[in-house]
Parts: structure tokens; C-alpha cells; sequence
């Protein structure tokens, strides 16, 4: 047997394709075409219900009938993104509408030091050591900002960061406490805490706080890409008394431009009221402070704009950050008369730090001893499950704060104690971020830089559109709690159940004032974007690459001509699939390993612009500018795994494929793309590999090219399959609390008692949870379905996921064979049935985009067809026909 | 410029890993200890740390009222003169009565007051507690059967040695380990800084981006800083494997003298309000300025 009749079920040149939508019939529609010039505002298909126009949804109602967003003006805006380059560089806009995400910077860390200056009241003739003074409260933020895209980015304008309160009114958020109003005479002599208390956070817009209307500056500048910065205030900022309600701009500056150590370098307000010392049972008089709130906790959104943009155009809105304040006691600031009169400068009293929860970061070390890995937000699937690029960051369920950001509360004295003058933030404050550049993505000891999201210069595949940000809720586009690089993947959502694409849940607000149990309970519809995405594109749309001037000749030489017809209907988005079709056309259905391998093998000899040498090996890029090229293996935690891409080898590429076939027999017959490319819908415990996420990402898993199910299959040199594992639990059959503790009381309701969301027991009345997020709790607490969590590096540029692959592989995918290799044997025989003669023959039967009844154009659908187009379709016609010798067969 | 010296030995027990050579020399020790003997006087100025809370009623001498020295929480105080024998004890004249105690709260206060969730506080300090007494520790143990305000006993430089920091650690009954770091300005030159590993890893220290160096426990080595600060990144062995903590900044001014303790502990000092510790390992460091010299 010759090579080639070895692998003659595997291989053909004799492979086209119509480009047919086989999930709602018709061909497909060109979003080059569509996209290359301005979005219509009527559809020409009526039987497509996400025709692409002007301000209508990529996902049909019936997939989700209240959902708003996203828009097909947001995918037009992606397509065009790369011709506004501005020198290279993307620029810095903001969301316009509910309905647009913006371009800028990442917030990946963020700090609020707080602290006090006592000033002696001298001016006043009230002596140095009278015990009597001023407290002016202290704050000094810093904020790491990251570029996520594979070209620099820019703002021309400064950008303008505030934070903002959000603590139900009524009550006293972050403040300095318990000292002594010192107020002879009058009723409110003695009086501590709430409206006689120095404020950091405004209990309304009328109170003087620290961070009343004040706006943090970054100038204009940029960041190359994937880099980040850290940014913090660097000047003494001092607010003058009684000017705390108004704007008060407080320039940040890098990092490496400031002494980051310094709290003299921090925002004061200076504070009108005098306090007084505290006699103790020791009989010595000391100011005692530290920083708590009236209630339960403080509230605070974080939000960026450019300068001169309305308050409506921001960039980036992270809500409800909580800094919930309580005091323990050896944590306190204690100082006597005469320290007091040293400590001339700031002092820190609390800090709270927020950062993107990052795989390679071992927070069980920063969290009480007696918590697990999974609480805070500090394992999570941050780069699959969450988009990182998203203007809005909503706190979902009942997590107890934004996810994916980790947090930290932290007034211990290793943290916050400085020399007796005062002046220092303390070690906390500047805690990694020492090292320029700062590090990100893995962890501040990874990876230099992280690319996440390209901007392609041409479209060819679908899975192209995984870079951009097309989440969307029934409120917003551009939120956080969907995936980044949503087309093309499959893996499911924990805010949904498996069985499902989107579901309606409770999300959570505490607004407790006065009972501290009280929250408000919303109805809100999380979806499986990814699957409604996939629904919505993979069976629909192509992208012919067709130049809109010029010769009518796809650039992808995967599509030619049918007939070789030229015609204006080339460049017609509804007409040019009638006169296309794919060259080299895979049916997803194969259950060929030989087959499979070699169309993973065409990806095999492609040079990146990254690469130092040449390589074999077939490349699945994340992006065409990722900034590293690939190594093997990958390490998972370097610049190969988060600036980088991944290759695999020959024999990667073997087990690849012998794992889709598995896949395709355990899932298929695919009946379109989209079923291909998602995930089954079913009950996780039915069905657990199944629902996880769809065939290709499931066969590259368990391959081993990324971490299998099973933890035993592990391809990156540098990552511990457990540790890497979400660890999300329950403790007393409910999410566990994120601040756990002792406390019972005070616990807010839930929706629905017998599947609660908040945590059964927390410290100091916290009861929220970011193992609420996970919709299907089996995965919460059976150690059968625990592992359904997956990895916390799952989506990092160096993971292989199904939507690079399909970035190579995608256009010529079908789920149907179009075209039939026919062979017939033929045999005459004597009276005596003796054989006289022996024929072979074999006919390619190509089906082609013409109707079986010329009455409809090639492009008709639905029930504009005739009976006879209807039963019958598209043309079959023998292209070639020859004869065979019996050596050939 | 970088140099690698061992601290100085101080009170308390023998390593994890002590081997044979090291029994021999204990048993020596126990048979006829180094400072039963007639020892030379030493003169120097000392300042004592606390490890953890802070310890006042502190003196160099036993029932002396007048002399109270307070050690506070991982930060210098006042030197102190001392002139005596080159095993300085150390007494706590008042037992502890002068500590902060805690105040009577409020309504407010008890509303807001919260306990962290911690396990049992324990110490992990360079020598393993865990093993009988010996050495310092045992003499300590005698001694106070004569003198129950004895706390601890610190060994001392030699009498080149011009200035010494005591790191006083809580341990049994009252009593305190003492480790001693040798402070001759001649071995730390101003705007420089040093880096013990007082902690029972062996940890890995790269200052500035440049210098490199690993520590075993007691180990230290000096780092330079560069523009008036020291960024450090500090990695920890453990179970035979190299493991990132933290990178950090310390600021040392150019006539201030600074020392980087690596420490494991579970003091309160590390604690925050909600229990949450401060890392793997801590990090505490002590900043002598052109004031306190």
C-alpha cells in the first residue's frame, strides 16, 4: 500500500465547502463586507434575527430576550479599531453610552492609606503638651494601571481618578476614632466618632473627607503594551479647612518618581475641630485612634475619566469596594502626651489593598491562619471567567467584594509602624510594588508584561472577535463579570448552571442602615456570553477578506470563487457566500486522528514576529503582536506564558487530535459550528466533562497541552496543578464568608433559604461571599465536583484555548462534507461466471451553492424557497470523473 | 559591596539541624559553661527590641527601679550604657506591671472591637524551642531559681565592639530569647543595610536588582542602597523549593544605619484586625538615625 492510499480516509485535495449556515439555513453573511463600511439600519435577511444593524444586538432576543448588550456597533467599532491607530498607538476613550465599553488602562491594584497628623494648637495659645490638638486625617493612594493590549496605549488628555461613596446614606463611613471632642461648655464636649470624627470617606457631598471630591491626576501619558505602572500621590496635598466638599485635584505620579515610602506625600485635610487625650486606667493620658465607621461598613466605587469628560463617560467604574473598619485593640495608635508631641508628621492607621486576584500569588499567606486558599477572591479563573478590559466591575451574588479583586485589610502594626516623628507609610503600603517594571499577570514576580487582547489588522476567522470586549448584560455592556475573550471559547461560566445559558439570580446590596441585616435583593440575569456568542456568530458569519477595492478576490486563500464568477455580489454581505466557497473545507464531525492531525498541522512552519528562531512546530498565537515568542514546554509563568503564545509539537499535536475524535464521538454528530464550538447543556452531575466546555477545549485539556481534569496531565513547567486549582467552598452548607468568624447575628436574607447565597457565619457581621458566585453548589462542597472549578491560570495568554486554535483552523470549518468521493466497481462475467472484465471509476460530487431548483437565487432562505428547493437544497454536480486501475484502489 | 557574616550567638537553644560537633560542644558547655568562668567586662551602648509586644521595665541590673529601660515593638528606643560581663543579664524589675493594659470599653468600642481568628500563638524563632533546655537557655533557667526577675540572658560582642542591638523574643514563663546583633558602625557603614535571616528557612535575598544572596538561618549580609533606599525581593525555601514572598522598599538615608530581620512569627505585631498575617515570613526593619547615635 502506497503512503498515499495508506491515508486515503484521512486525506483529500478534493475538499469544498458552500459556505452554509446549517444552523438557521441560507449562506452565510460577510461581516467583511458588513463591517467595512457603515453598520445599516435595516436587515436585508428577515429570517436572521441578529442581522447586523445599527444599534441592534448580536444576540437574538430568543437566546435572550431582555439582554442589551452587546451591540453590533461595538463589533464594528472592533473591526475598525485598527485603522484608528493613532501612530501606533490605541488612544484612550471613554464609554459614551451604557452600551460601548471604553479603551484604557486596567486597574490592576489599587491602595488607600489612611492615617492622621496631630497638629498642636499653637495658634490658639493652647500649649504643645496640653493634651488638647487637632487631628487632620491623612490618605494616600495608589493606583497600578496595566495595559492589556498588544499595542501601546495612550491618553492625551490627564486621567482623572476619584473615589467615591457609596455607603448608604444616614450613616458615618471611614473616619478617625474615638477621640474626645474637645468642646468646653457646649453638649458636644467628649463626644467621639460620627459627625465629630475627621473623615476620610464623606458621610454625605456636604461633609469636608478626604476624599470628598477629590480627584486623583494621572497627566497624559501611555503605557507600551502589556506594561503596567504604579502610580501614587507624590506631593504633600494639603486641603485647606472648610474646603473638603469641593474639587481638590492631587497629582499621581510613577512610582519611580516619588519617594513611595513617604506619607508626608499624601492628601490632609485640615480639620477644624480640637480633641482631647484620653486618661487611662494606668493614669497616663494617651490619643488613642484608629479608623472605623458608624455602621456596618464603608462603601466606595473607584472610578477613572479623562479630564473635561462628562461624569456619565467613564473608563473604568469598580463598585463597591467594602472597607469595613473595626478595631482590635494591640492594633490601636496609642501615643502619650509626649509621643504625640513627636509624631510631627502623617502616621498610618489602615490600609486596604485591592489587586486583580492573580494565579501565581500565594494569598493563603497574607490571609487569618485559619482561612483557606478560594476565600477573597483569592483563587479564581481570573483570566477566563472575568473580562479584564471591562469599563464596569459590578459586585455579583453576595460576593463581599468586586471580583476578580483580592483584598486585603490590613492595620497591623508590622504593616503601618514608622519612626516616632511619623512620615512613613509603612511596609504595607509599598509591598510589591518595589521593582520597576512592576510585574503582572502571574503574580510582581512573573512575567515582565501581559498581552491579553490583540487588535487584529485583518479578519479571518471568527475567533478573531475574542479580543473584543462583547459582554453585555440587561443593564450594560462592558462588565466584568463575563470572559475577556468571550468568542470562540467555550468554558463554562460559574455564575450559571451547566444546564443553562442564562439564569436569573439574586444580586445583593447592603444598604442596612439602621438594621445592620438588611439588603436589597435584585433580580438580575447572568448569561453564558461565550454560548450565546458562539450561537450568534459561528453559524452565521464568516469573513470572506474580500478588499472593498480592487479585484473581488478573498485574501484568504481558504476561500476562492464558485465558478469563477466575478460579480458586484462579491462584495455584497448577504449575495458574496452564493459565490464563494472554502478550499480545503474540515468537517468537525471527523472521527479521523490522521485527519485531525494533519489540519492541526497546517499551523505548523508559521514565523511570529516574536520568534528568535524558526520553529516547526505548529503556532496557535493569542495575538499576531504578542510580545514573546513560545518555549517548550511553557512555563506558565513567564514571559512565554503572558506576552507569549503557544506551539505545539508533533506529538502534542498526535494527542490533540486522538483526543478530538473521542470528543467528537462522545458529543457528535455536530449538527452546526456553534454545536461544535460550545459546551453541552446538561446537569453538572449528569454530565460534568461534557457541560465543563466544548469539544476542542476539552480534547486540548485533557491532551495535556494545558492542566487535565485529573491534575495528572500538567504541560507548564512552573505550575503546581493543586495549587493552581479555585478552591471556592461552603462552610455550613453556604458559601463560605470572605471574612469568616464567629458571628451568627445580623445575618442578611436570603432569596431563597434553601439554596443561601450569604455565608451562614462571618466576622464581625460580613456575611458576604465570593463562592456565591457559583451557580451549580455541588461544585461548592462534593470533592466530586469540586475540580469543576478548574485552574486560576486557565485563560492566561500562554493557556491554549479553544478560541486560538480556532483562530487558525476556524474558517475552514464546517459541520457537514459538501464533497463526496465516489468510487463504483464494475465486472462482466462469461455464461460460466468466469470474470472478463474489471472496471473501477471514481466521481467527486461537489455540492455546490446553487439551488436544485433555479427559481432561487443561491442566497434565498427560508421560506422563500420553492417545495422543491426545500426537500431538495443545493446542487450536487460531479466535478471530476475518472477511471481507476485496481492498483489504485 | 556585600559581605556575608554570622550573627553573633545569643540565648536560647541549638539549631533544628545541630550535628554532632555541636553536641560535643554543648556537652562541653554543660560541664563547664564558658560563662561560669571569670569573663572580661564589656562597655557598650545597647538598645533592646522587643520581638512582638512591647516590654517595659526592662534593667541591666537586678532591683534597679530607678534605671527602667522599655523595648519596643521592633523599633530602637534610647541606647542604653552598659558596662558589665560579656553575658549581660537582663532583669524585668516590675514583672510586667507597667504594660498597657487594656482600658475599659465603650458601648461604641465593644461594638466595634474585634477579635482576629488566629490559631494558638506559637513562636518559630531561628533555634527550635522544642528541645530541652540547654545552653543560655538552661543557664537562664538556673540563674532565675537565685533571681526571678532575670528574663534573659544576652551574650554580647566582644569588647571591640562598640554598640549591640538585643532582640528580645517572648519565651517560657516570662522569660525572653536574646539575639544579638553586633551594631559596630566599622561592620555597617551609614546608608547601608543589613540582613539577618533570624528566621528557620533558608531564604534568598536580591537587593537592588543586583546583589544576590542566600541565607541560612543566622546568616546576614549587607546590602548598598542606591538613591537612599534598598529595594529588596525575598524568596524562602521551603520543602526543597524556592518560593517568591514580597518585594518591598526600605528607605535609608544617608547617615542612617539600617537592618533587615527576617523573622518567622506569629506575634500580634504581625497581625491585622482581621487575623490576616503579613506573609510567609516577616520582615521587620530597624532604622538607627543620626539622632540616636
Amino acid at each position: 500500500m502506497s503512503p498515499i492510499q495508506s491515508v486515503f480516509h484521512s486525506a483529500t485535495a478534493d475538499s469544498r465547502a458552500v459556505l452554509a449556515d446549517t444552523l438557521n439555513g441560507g449562506t452565510k453573511v460577510d461581516l467583511t463586507a458588513l463591517l467595512s463600511g457603515a453598520l445599516p439600519t435595516t436587515s436585508p435577511v428577515a429570517t436572521l434575527l441578529n442581522y447586523p444593524i445599527k444599534n441592534s444586538n448580536v444576540i437574538a432576543r430568543a437566546g435572550a430576550r431582555l439582554i442589551r448588550a452587546p451591540k453590533w456597533d461595538v463589533v464594528k467599532e472592533f473591526y475598525d479599531r485598527f485603522s484608528q491607530l493613532d501612530g501606533g498607538a490605541l488612544v484612550v476613550k471613554p464609554a459614551t453610552t451604557d452600551f460601548v465599553p471604553a479603551i484604557a488602562p486596567m486597574v490592576i491594584d489599587f491602595r488607600m492609606l489612611m492615617g492622621a497628623r496631630i497638629v498642636p494648637k499653637e495658634n490658639m495659645n493652647v500649649p504643645l503638651n496640653s493634651g488638647i490638638f487637632s487631628v487632620n486625617p491623612c490618605a494616600k493612594i495608589s493606583v497600578a494601571l496595566a495595559n492589556p493590549y498588544s499595542f501601546p496605549l495612550k491618553w492625551k488628555s490627564n486621567i482623572e481618578i476619584e473615589v467615591v461613596n457609596q455607603t448608604p446614606p444616614g450613616n458615618f463611613p471611614s473616619r478617625i476614632w474615638p477621640l474626645p471632642l474637645h468642646a468646653p461648655g457646649t453638649p458636644n464636649d467628649g463626644k467621639e466618632g460620627g459627625a465629630f470624627a475627621p473623615s476620610f470617606v464623606p458621610s454625605s457631598t456636604a461633609e469636608g473627607a478626604v476624599f470628598n471630591k477629590t480627584v486623583f491626576v494621572i497627566k497624559a501619558g501611555s503605557l507600551t503594551p502589556g506594561e503596567a505602572r504604579c502610580y501614587m500621590v507624590a506631593k504633600p496635598a494639603s486641603r485647606a479647612a472648610g474646603s473638603g466638599t469641593q474639587r481638590f485635584t492631587v497629582e499621581l505620579m510613577p512610582v519611580t518618581d516619588t519617594d513611595a515610602t513617604d506619607f508626608k506625600n499624601c492628601v490632609e485635610l485640615q480639620h477644624p475641630s480640637l480633641y482631647r487625650t484620653k486618661r487611662e486606667s494606668d493614669g497616663v493620658e494617651r490619643v488613642v485612634m484608629d479608623v472605623r465607621e458608624s455602621w456596618q461598613t464603608t462603601i466606595v466605587a473607584l472610578e477613572m475619566r479623562l479630564a473635561g469628560a462628562a461624569s456619565s463617560q467613564i473608563l473604568r467604574r469598580i463598585e463597591r469596594f467594602e472597607l469595613d473598619n473595626g478595631y482590635f485593640s494591640p492594633n490601636q495608635r496609642k501615643l502619650t502626651k509626649a509621643d504625640a508631641v513627636r509624631m510631627i508628621n502623617p502616621f498610618p492607621l489602615m490600609l486596604y489593598s485591592f489587586q486583580i486576584s492573580q494565579p501565581g500569588v500565594d494569598y493563603k499567606a497574607q490571609l487569618p491562619s485559619l482561612y483557606e486558599m478560594g476565600q477573597r477572591g483569592s483563587t479564581l479563573r481570573t483570566f477566563a471567567d472575568f473580562n479584564l478590559q471591562a469599563t464596569r466591575v459590578r459586585k455579583p451574588i453576595a460576593s463581599y467584594n468586586p471580583p476578580p479583586y483580592f483584598l486585603q485589610s490590613n492595620d497591623s502594626r508590622a504593616e503601618l509602624d514608622g519612626p516616632v516623628e511619623g512620615g512613613k507609610t509603612g511596609k504595607g503600603f509599598t509591598l510589591n510594588l518595589g521593582v520597576s517594571p512592576l510585574r503582572w499577570g502571574r503574580s510582581t514576580f512573573g512575567s515582565e508584561k501581559t498581552v491579553m487582547f490583540g487588535v487584529p489588522s485583518q479578519f479571518s476567522s471568527i475567533a478573531e472577535l475574542q479580543h473584543a470586549d462583547l459582554t453585555g448584560d440587561d443593564l450594560n455592556a462592558s462588565i466584568c463579570h463575563q470572559p475577556g475573550n468571550a468568542v470562540g471559547n467555550s468554558y463554562s461560566t460559574p455564575f450559571v448552571k451547566r444546564s443553562l445559558t442564562s439564569q436569573i439570580r439574586t444580586s445583593y446590596e447592603i444598604i442596612g442602615s439602621p438594621s445592620k441585616s438588611e439588603a436589597t435583593q435584585t433580580s438580575t440575569t447572568y448569561y453564558d456570553i461565550s454560548y450565546l456568542l458562539n450561537t450568534s456568530f459561528w453559524d452565521s458569519y464568516y469573513f470572506s477578506t474580500i478588499p472593498r477595492s480592487g479585484e473581488s478576490k478573498p485574501e484568504n486563500p481558504a476561500l476562492i470563487r464558485f465558478g469563477n464568477t466575478v460579480s458586484t455580489d462579491l462584495k455584497d454581505p448577504v449575495n458574496a457566500a452564493s459565490l464563494l466557497m472554502v478550499d480545503g473545507a474540515f468537517n468537525v464531525n471527523s472521527t479521523d486522528k490522521n485527519a485531525w492531525k494533519a489540519f492541526l498541522g497546517s499551523a505548523k512552519h508559521f514565523t511570529h514576529n516574536a520568534d528568535q528562531a524558526a520553529s516547526t512546530d505548529a503556532a496557535f498565537p493569542r495575538s499576531l503582536e504578542q510580545l514573546s515568542t513560545s518555549a517548550t514546554p511553557p512555563t506558565g509563568s513567564d514571559a512565554d506564558s503572558f506576552s507569549g503564545f503557544r506551539r505545539l509539537n508533533d506529538a502534542q499535536l498526535d494527542a490533540l487530535a486522538e483526543e478530538i475524535v473521542k470528543q467528537v464521538r462522545l458529543r457528535g454528530p455536530f449538527l452546526s459550528l456553534s454545536h461544535f464550538v460550545n459546551r453541552a447543556l446538561a446537569e453538572v452531575k449528569t454530565d460534568p466533562q461534557l457541560t465543563r466546555c466544548g469539544a476542542l477545549q476539552c480534547a486540548i485539556d485533557e491532551s495535556g497541552a494545558n492542566i487535565n481534569f485529573a491534575s495528572n496531565k500538567n504541560v507548564f513547567s512552573s505550575i503546581n496543578a493543586i495549587e493552581d486549582a479555585v478552591t471556592l467552598r461552603e462552610k455550613n452548607s453556604a458559601p463560605r464568608a470572605d471574612f469568616d468568624g464567629g458571628d451568627t447575628d445580623g445575618r442578611p436574607a436570603d432569596a431563597d433559604s434553601a439554596n443561601p447565597d450569604w455565608a451562614k457565619t462571618s466576622r464581625d457581621n460580613n456575611y458576604g461571599a465570593i463562592a456565591s458566585i457559583i451557580a451549580d453548589r455541588e461544585m461548592l462542597k462534593d470533592a466530586k465536583y469540586k475540580p469543576e472549578q478548574g485552574y486560576r491560570s486557565t485563560g492566561i495568554p500562554g493557556w491554549l484555548t479553544q478560541a486560538d486554535v480556532l483562530q487558525v483552523i476556524g474558517p475552514a470549518l464546517t459541520a457537514r462534507s459538501d464533497t463526496f468521493r465516489i468510487r463504483a466497481f464494475g465486472e462482466t462475467l462469461d455464461p460460466t461466471g468466469k470474470s472478463v472484465a474489471k472496471a473501477y471509476c471514481e466521481a467527486i460530487v461537489q455540492r455546490v451553492p446553487l439551488y436544485t431548483d433555479p427559481a432561487n437565487p443561491s442566497s434565498a432562505r427560508g421560506t422563500t424557497l420553492s417545495n422543491i428547493n426545500t426537500i431538495h437544497g443545493r446542487q450536487f454536480q460531479i466535478v471530476s470523473f475518472r477511471w481507476l486501475s485496481s492498483q489504485e484502489v | 559591596m556585600a559581605a556575608n557574616s554570622k550573627s553573633f550567638p545569643s540565648a536560647g537553644c541549638l539549631r533544628k539541624r545541630f550535628n554532632v560537633s555541636c553536641l560535643l560542644a554543648c556537652l562541653v558547655i554543660l560541664a563547664a559553661p564558658l560563662w561560669a568562668q571569670q569573663e572580661p567586662s564589656v562597655s557598650m551602648k545597647i538598645d533592646v527590641v522587643a520581638w512582638g509586644d512591647e516590654i517595659s521595665g526592662l534593667s541591666f541590673k537586678s532591683a534597679d527601679k530607678q534605671s527602667t529601660i522599655t523595648a519596643h515593638s521592633f523599633r530602637y528606643s534610647a541606647p542604653v550604657a552598659y558596662s558589665g560581663p560579656l553575658l549581660m543579664e537582663i532583669y524585668r524589675n516590675d514583672g510586667g506591671k507597667s504594660d498597657i493594659k487594656q482600658e475599659p470599653l465603650s458601648d461604641d468600642d465593644k461594638g466595634h472591637q474585634i477579635i482576629p481568628l488566629t490559631e494558638a500563638d506559637a513562636e518559630t524563632g531561628p533555634d527550635d524551642k522544642t528541645k530541652a533546655k540547654q545552653g543560655l537557655a538552661l543557664e537562664l533557667e538556673n540563674r532565675r531559681k537565685k533571681n526571678p526577675s532575670l528574663v534573659a540572658l544576652a551574650s554580647l560582642p566582644g569588647s571591640s565592639c562598640p554598640r549591640a542591638t538585643v532582640l528580645l523574643a517572648p519565651a517560657d514563663g516570662g522569660t525572653f530569647t536574646a539575639y544579638v546583633i553586633d551594631d559596630d558602625p566599622s561592620k555597617l557603614p551609614l546608608g547601608q543595610l543589613r540582613v539577618h535571616n533570624l528566621s528557620p528557612y533558608e531564604i534568598l535575598v536580591r537587593c537592588n536588582g543586583t546583589q544576590s544572596k542566600e541565607l541560612k538561618t543566622r546568616e546576614s549580609f549587607i546590602a548598598s542602597s542606591n538613591r537612599q533606599q534598598v529595594v529588596y525581593e525575598l524568596a524562602y525555601k521551603l520543602e526543597e523549593k524556592w518560593k517568591m514572598q514580597e518585594n518591598n522598599i526600605i528607605p535609608i538615608g544617608p547617615n542612617e544605619q539600617a537592618q533587615m530581620i527576617v523573622l518567622k512569627s506569629k506575634n500580634r505585631y504581625f497581625l491585622s484586625t482581621d487575623g490576616a498575617g503579613t506573609g510567609f515570613l516577616q520582615i521587620v526593619t530597624l532604622l538607627r538615625g543620626p539622632t540616636a547615635r
